[in-house]
């Protein structure tokens, strides 16, 4: 059932709007949440609306699975992380201030969630006759495995890298997040971004060719 | 590292880092998947912060009413393990008053109560109420006033030896 902000409004009165929320108040009465802002779904998320959690988890459970799925290469491991980030989100979120976006905040659960999750598991290793799993992209049968092959040897070269240079490249290189929001996303500065960045590139490289 | 081999290894990296899209049944169950873990998630961990302030009040009045009940037991256990006091003062009598009588406090008590009659006191409205637990003083023999002298004494001397 959608939740109109009329209702929101009225929730958010009961509770007690902080001046932060009035403009949510004052917001036009036909819009249904599922088409309102991260900042107004959160606030009906904190006036006590369970059902604006829902919103949230549609709305960036895609971009949070990608996350957790390039810290363990597979679907399995993958969907178990995306489904502990929002439960620790789901905890979190009625502390959330709004002092940074709703998705970069996400992203930092999904970042840290994922790094606790491959800290205390032991590396797996793929086995390079493992099924490759690239698009064939129309190319020869060999190619194709070729590159998977050469795709499995840099996942396991990434597996490698010290944390923090992980997870800079895996946000560097997912839908190419400035280092302004990979820097917010792990809590550091643009210099230790970039550096990391450096380094990630520097320590696949020497991993490559041995 | 060229411009070149960097634009490679980004291009592998990518590759590498590929995610395959999942069924569009999981995106669909998802959400679901979600809220029921919230709600099997333990108790605990759902806590509000005024719930956690009323549990950490609570055990700590818990352990307060524990450690309150402890020393009870403990003091009430000494009490009754203890020997008379009379006995331990015959048995162990306190054999040097020298330094007690060069307190100057216990001088003025003493000359005090040297110099006061027990009319006067009374007067001055330091009666002993009939039925009060002091009045007991007043029916001591002498042997009895003298034992408790020696236990006041002991007592101001500060010597709490052998379990008074």
């Amino acid at each position: 059932m959608p939740i109109k902000i009329a209702q929101l409004s009225r929730s958010l009165e009961w509770g007690g709007a902080t001046p932060g929320t009035a403009r949510v108040i004052d917001a036009p009465g036909s819009t249904d949440l599922a088409d309102a802002d991260d900042r107004v779904i959160v606030a009906a998320f904190q006036a006590g609306h369970e059902a604006a959690f829902d919103v949230i988890v549609g709305r960036h459970q895609r971009h949070v699975y990608q996350i957790c799925y390039r810290f363990v290469n597979n679907h399995e491991d993958a969907a178990d992380l995306a489904q502990d980030v929002f439960v620790r989100a789901y905890r979190g979120l009625r502390k959330f201030k709004g002092d940074a976006a709703l998705g970069t905040w996400l992203y930092r659960v999904a970042v840290n969630t994922s790094l606790n999750k491959v800290a205390i598991k032991r590396p797996v290793m793929e086995p390079l006759d493992a099924a490759p799993r690239v698009e064939t992209r129309g190319e020869h049968p060999d190619a194709a495995l070729m590159r998977g092959e050469d795709a499995v040897r840099v996942r396991n070269a990434i597996k490698r890298l010290p944390p923090r240079q992980r997870a800079t490249l895996v946000l560097r290189m997912y839908r190419e997040l400035p280092h302004e929001e990979i820097a917010a996303i792990l809590g550091s500065s643009v210099g230790a971004v970039k550096a990391n960045f450096f380094h990630a590139l520097a320590n696949l490289r020497k991993q490559l060719s041995k | 590292m060229n411009d070149q081999e960097h634009d490679d290894l980004i291009d592998r990296v990518a590759t590498a880092l590929d995610v395959p899209e999942p069924s569009p049944l999981f995106w669909d169950h998802f959400p679901g998947r979600v809220r029921a873990a919230v709600q099997a998630a333990p108790a605990g961990a759902r806590l509000g912060w005024w719930n956690r302030r009323a549990v950490l009040i609570a055990l700590s009045a818990s352990v307060a009413v524990a450690v309150a009940s402890w020393t009870y037991v403990r003091n009430t256990s000494d009490t009754n393990d203890a020997p008379p006091a009379v006995i331990v003062v015959n048995g162990a009598p306190v054999d040097d008053w020298s330094d007690l009588d060069a307190e100057s406090g216990w001088a003025i008590v003493t000359s005090v109560a040297e110099s006061a009659g027990v009319e006067g006191l009374r007067e001055a409205g330091f009666g002993v109420a009939p039925g009060g637990a002091d009045a007991a003083i007043e029916d001591l023999t002498d042997a009895e006033r003298a034992e408790l002298m020696l236990l006041l004494r002991a007592e101001m001397k500060g010597d709490d030896a052998g379990g008074l």
